[in-house]
């Protein structure tokens, strides 16, 4: 069974527009309609260009933002409508980590209080047995317990994200949300990171849903890996699959736009150029939201929004372009 | 000699803690039309480096102790405040890695491209707006008429980049500094302000100073790359030898820790150990000696000068154990060559 599971989550945030008395409501879609499961133990990744709605995606999953539409299972379980006494005993199974190492550690606590907190807020240890959680999260996080009773500024970003991570693995979560959790760290440090999140996976059997831009990086991490683009998944496949083939046009333009870092290489490959910019999520292009960047587009692409079904090759993709996989389709039917 | 020579540069900071020299001695030269990429982590001093190239370093608490910076034979470091003022973008321009924070966001574009111009030369209103328009449309900038008349805040992350590199263009600057252009960049957007600096280089013979942290652009697009590690230069080679014949364990570090599209899942990374130095602590030994796994304490007495692979060639690389050691066959072969 899934471990996460979310069916048609919708996340719309009002906006208004225009002058004071003839106000215009619009809606900002940041999340329109996406379906995506987590296993046990696996990683899921999830990349996409800013303002595709991931992040979006990520805290209403964590029930940070209440979504607009849409349903979010955590082992079969519904989140949405149970009462908050109730939802505290599920958070134990889901924490996140936040991008900036910086701003997510409150300046005011020790390193101590910060990692207790959750433990504080959501089981009943007394003192001693909390005490004693943080001092093993520290070991396990290879920093020196040494160190409890300092204060966030003493640390550097890597030891940082660090005790962030200490942090949402307190209560033994089984599935953790990492939202771009080592893009603001140098290149020497972020492998270190990367590092202590697969020792750790394979540890604790945890399940991540690792959201970031840097296709590289989720591909070290990841076993299946999700594309977003304007609030819609536009493809999912295994992680190999999705990298060596491929199928949605718009994920094909993102791989190549990748620098490799290899003189030759770089330099004989082709890039397949995207004109412009991501739209607004406000006014959404008709039919398929890609068509004005796509290179491919045709004609049915600006009149019929396409589904995410299974394609050629065992990814799912949504564009009509694409063959679906008649196999998948006839068994079906079947 | 070169379009520009660096001699022996320092920049000092008096904190609390002590004397900081996020820059130490660096030398180097550019050549006209050349692409020179600064490849550090954060702290290798390689943005204030070339901020005092540009004057732009705030003084105090900045001050540069020694070092002297040629444009064209020129030392500008002997120039007046009001004639590095003339110099900035008419000879050297640079565009920033934040283009949300560099643009003003009480002016329109059209004010502060035209500004430029106005500052620097004797174009009349209507000639700078031309030239102005002419540049927007050359960068690719859709429907310039219209983002000529906007406030930044209407633009998009990278038609901002586009406009700062517009403006930094308009004087038709001998070299131009990018510093980290495409971080706050998505990918896509990251690809298309390259394939324009590239073009520039290509058309216009502009000499360009990426500073960047990403190996992958460095690929790409840079003729000759150095490595910068605690405010020193560590390793210095065209783009070629400093990827396949990389002598610096720093630099081999930085290769080893990037993940890659090719890498697979599950593919172990690895990092280099420790953090970046505390510039503070730093004296006459290998700024990289706490971190380096081929240290001996030759490194940790005296720090290493700079040495070249062979007597006629230009890669060079401050370590007394470099990587390329340890296959003597290769060495002999390329010193007899």
């Amino acid at each position: 069974m899934s471990l996460l599971q979310i069916r048609d989550l919708k996340v719309h945030f009002p906006v208004s527009r225009g002058g004071l008395f003839r106000s215009e409501k619009r809606l900002v879609r940041a999340v329109d309609g996406v379906d995506l499961e987590v296993f046990p133990g696996e990683t899921l990744g999830l990349v996409g260009e800013s303002g595709c709605g991931k992040s979006t995606l990520a805290r209403a999953i964590v029930q940070l933002i209440e979504p607009t539409a849409g349903e979010i299972f955590i082992e079969g379980r519904p989140l949405a409508g149970i009462s908050p006494s109730k939802l505290k005993t599920e958070r134990k199974q889901f924490q996140m980590v936040f991008q900036n190492p910086f701003s997510s550690l409150n300046p005011r606590l020790t390193v101590a209080d910060i990692i207790a907190e959750p433990l504080k807020a959501l089981t009943n240890m007394n003192k001693k047995q909390r005490w004693n959680r943080v001092q093993e999260l520290m070991e396990l996080m290879n920093l020196n317990p040494k160190f409890l009773l300092r204060y966030p500024h003493e640390f550097s970003g890597g030891q940082r994200q660090r005790i962030n991570i200490a942090r949402a693995l307190a209560v033994s979560p089984k599935l953790v949300v990492l939202d771009e959790p080592v893009s603001a760290l140098d290149v020497s440090i972020q492998a270190q990171i990367i590092n202590l999140l697969q020792d750790l996976q394979k540890k604790m059997n945890l399940a991540y849903l690792f959201i970031a831009h840097d296709l590289s990086v989720v591909k070290t991490l990841s076993h299946r890996v999700a594309v977003m683009y304007l609030g819609k998944v536009v493809e999912v496949a295994k992680t190999e699959n999705l990298y060596h083939s491929p199928q949605h046009p718009y994920t094909k333009a993102l791989l190549s736009a990748v620098p490799i870092p290899d003189p030759k290489k770089e330099r004989e490959r082709r890039r397949i150029p995207l004109s412009g910019e991501i739209p607004s999520p406000i006014d959404l292009p008709k039919g398929c939201s890609f068509h004005p960047r796509c290179p491919v587009a045709e004609g049915i692409c600006r009149r019929d929004p396409p589904v995410l079904e299974e394609k050629v090759g065992g990814q799912q993709a949504s564009c009509h372009l694409v063959p679906q996989d008649l196999t998948v389709e006839t068994g079906r039917g079947g | 000699m070169g379009l520009l020579e660096v001699r022996n540069l320092s920049v000092e900071f008096h904190t609390d803690e002590g004397i900081v020299r996020p820059v130490d001695s660096l030398s180097y030269e550019l050549e006209k039309g050349e692409v020179l990429g600064i490849v550090g982590e954060s702290g290798s001093g390689k943005s204030v480096s070339c901020l005092a190239l540009m004057g732009l370093l705030p003084t105090p608490p900045a001050r540069i102790p020694q070092g002297e910076i040629f444009l064209e034979g020129q030392d500008i470091l002997k120039w007046s405040p009001g004639k590095r003022r003339q110099m900035r973008g008419k000879d050297i321009s640079m565009i920033f890695q934040d283009p949300f924070t560099s643009l003003n966001p009480y002016l329109k574009i059209s004010t502060q491209l035209m500004e430029v111009m106005e500052f620097h030369g004797n174009y009349s209103r209507a000639e700078a707006k031309r030239r102005s328009l002419d540049m927007l449309e050359r960068l690719g900038v859709p429907d310039p008429e219209t983002r000529f008349k906007s406030y930044p805040h209407q633009l998009s992350g990278g038609l901002k980049q586009r406009i700062m590199i517009a403006m930094s263009l308009l004087l038709k600057p001998k070299i131009l500094i990018a510093d980290e252009p495409t971080t706050a960049l998505d990918v896509t957007i990251q690809a298309q302000i390259l394939d324009l600096l590239k073009e520039i280089n290509e058309k216009e013979g502009t000499a360009i100073i990426m500073i960047t942290h990403d190996l992958g652009v460095v690929a790409g697009l840079c003729d000759r790359v150095q490595v910068m590690y605690g405010g020193r230069l560590v390793e210095r080679a065209s783009t070629e030898d400093l990827f396949y014949r990389t002598q610096h364990p720093y630099t081999q570090g930085l290769l080893d820790s990037i993940p890659s599209l090719e890498s697979r899942v599950g593919d172990r990374l690895q990092p280099i150990m420790g953090s970046p130095p505390d510039l503070t602590r730093l004296g006459d030994f290998c700024a990289f000696s706490m971190r380096c796994g081929r240290v001996t304490e030759e490194c940790r007495a005296k720090r290493p000068r700079m040495q070249r692979v062979s007597d006629d060639s230009s890669h060079e690389f401050e370590c007394y154990h470099p990587l390329q050691d340890e296959e003597p066959e290769s060495k002999r072969s390329g010193g007899g060559s």
